[in-house]
């Protein structure tokens, strides 16, 4: 071992590994005469070759670091706010003026005329007064189909402690069903809407 | 052609700074070349930093102090600039990358692929370049450059014990490989 270190130099020479040519030397004089000009120490292959890697891994650690970004906003809630905004939207519980329009302009699609005038007498009586009703579910299940709940008290007159639920088609509007209840939960008026005007409301609308 | 050793340089005026550049060039591009390429074990790079060696001995040589020797600063230039390459980011981050290419590619990336020559000098190379770095250098300046313990000692900013010490050690890590 160490006779072939002794010799260390001319072996490692031996191997071509490196080496300083005259083309070299060039270059530093090239360079020290022009400064200013960007050296030409490689060729544009061997450049890339060089610097691909690296802007691979920049690259990489980019994606990386993105995706990592995405999934911590998506986890968080960041994320899909325009889709859940839509969603929303759609599921949205409407004001109580929208809801109260929305009844309004759907009883002209009633066919039955007593049907049709029974429910603007309960809308135009109970539902006018936006400060005595909520809207206490929007997407509650009547008769397993989903409908909007309006409840409200009555306290006008005799109807003191008195409350009404209503069910409404969130699509169309239309008054499904509606309940007057007193203080003692008895249903003291009823009005419902056939199927078969449903249907017909559908069809003209 | 033979080496010239320090002394010969005395006769040239250092404030002739071109034919310094062209003294030093031609007398110690080998060994800088090679002591970088022991630093980076890459060619390429291995050539670019003697380049930017002797640029800095141009620009710096107002600094060189005329009772050192000439060998010893531009090696430490060497070694000083080669480390900072070692220490960089950038660098870090392409020989990661190359050692992911290579797996993907299912190439051999190590600095003897490059090697030619006899069998037995290729596989000194190979094995003086699979030692940690504080090894090679000591083993290198000593055995490649014919530096003394104390000229690295001076050279590597250690204690003459730990240059000692790093030199036997490298000894036995090579005799291991073996």
């Amino acid at each position: 071992m160490d006779e072939k270190l002794k010799s260390l130099r001319a072996r490692m020479i031996d191997t071509k590994a490196v080496s300083f040519e005259d083309h070299h030397k060039k270059r530093v004089r090239s360079r020290l005469q022009h400064p200013d000009t960007p050296p030409k120490t490689r060729r544009f292959t061997i450049f890339i070759q060089e610097k691909f890697p690296a802007y691979l891994t920049y690259i990489v650690l980019l994606v990386m670091l993105t995706g990592t970004g995405l999934f911590a906003a998506s986890e968080i809630g960041f994320l899909y706010t325009e889709t859940n905004n839509t969603e929303t939207k759609m599921q949205a519980t409407p004001s109580k003026e929208e809801l109260y329009t929305a009844i309004f302009q759907s009883l002209e699609t009633i066919n039955s005329e007593s049907d049709r005038e029974q429910a603007r007498s309960f809308i135009e009586s109970y539902l006018t007064n936006l400060d005595n009703w909520r809207i206490s579910d929007a997407n509650a299940d009547f008769t397993n189909r989903k409908a909007i709940l309006a409840q409200g008290r009555i306290t006008e007159g005799s109807f003191d402690k008195t409350t009404f639920s209503l069910w409404v088609e969130p699509n169309s509007g239309l008054p499904l069903e509606f309940v007057i209840r007193n203080q003692e939960s008895s249903v003291l008026e009823e009005f419902k809407l056939s199927n078969d005007t449903i249907a017909k409301a559908y069809k003209q609308k | 052609m033979g080496r010239r050793e320090f002394t010969d340089l005395l006769d040239i005026d250092l404030t002739d700074k071109d034919a310094v550049l062209e003294t030093i060039m031609e007398d110690y591009g080998e060994s800088v070349v090679w002591l970088a390429y022991s630093y980076l074990k890459d060619k390429g790079k291995a050539e670019d930093i003697a380049q930017e060696v002797f640029i800095i001995c141009y620009t710096k040589l107002d600094s060189f102090n005329n009772n050192a020797s000439l060998k010893s600063w531009v090696l430490t230039i060497t070694a000083n600039k080669c480390k900072d390459v070692l220490k960089s980011w950038s660098h870090r981050n392409i020989v990661f990358a190359q050692s992911l290419l290579s797996t993907i590619k299912h190439q051999d990336s190590s600095p003897d692929a490059q090697l030619v020559g006899l069998e037995e000098n290729k596989e000194l190379t190979r094995n003086i370049l699979k030692l940690p770095m504080k090894y090679r250098e000591v083993i290198f300046l000593h055995y490649f450059e014919d530096l003394k313990v104390q000229e690295m000692s001076d050279l590597l900013s250690l204690k003459e014990n730990s240059v000692k010490t790093r030199l036997r050690r490298a000894r036995m890590l090579l005799k291991e490989m073996y």
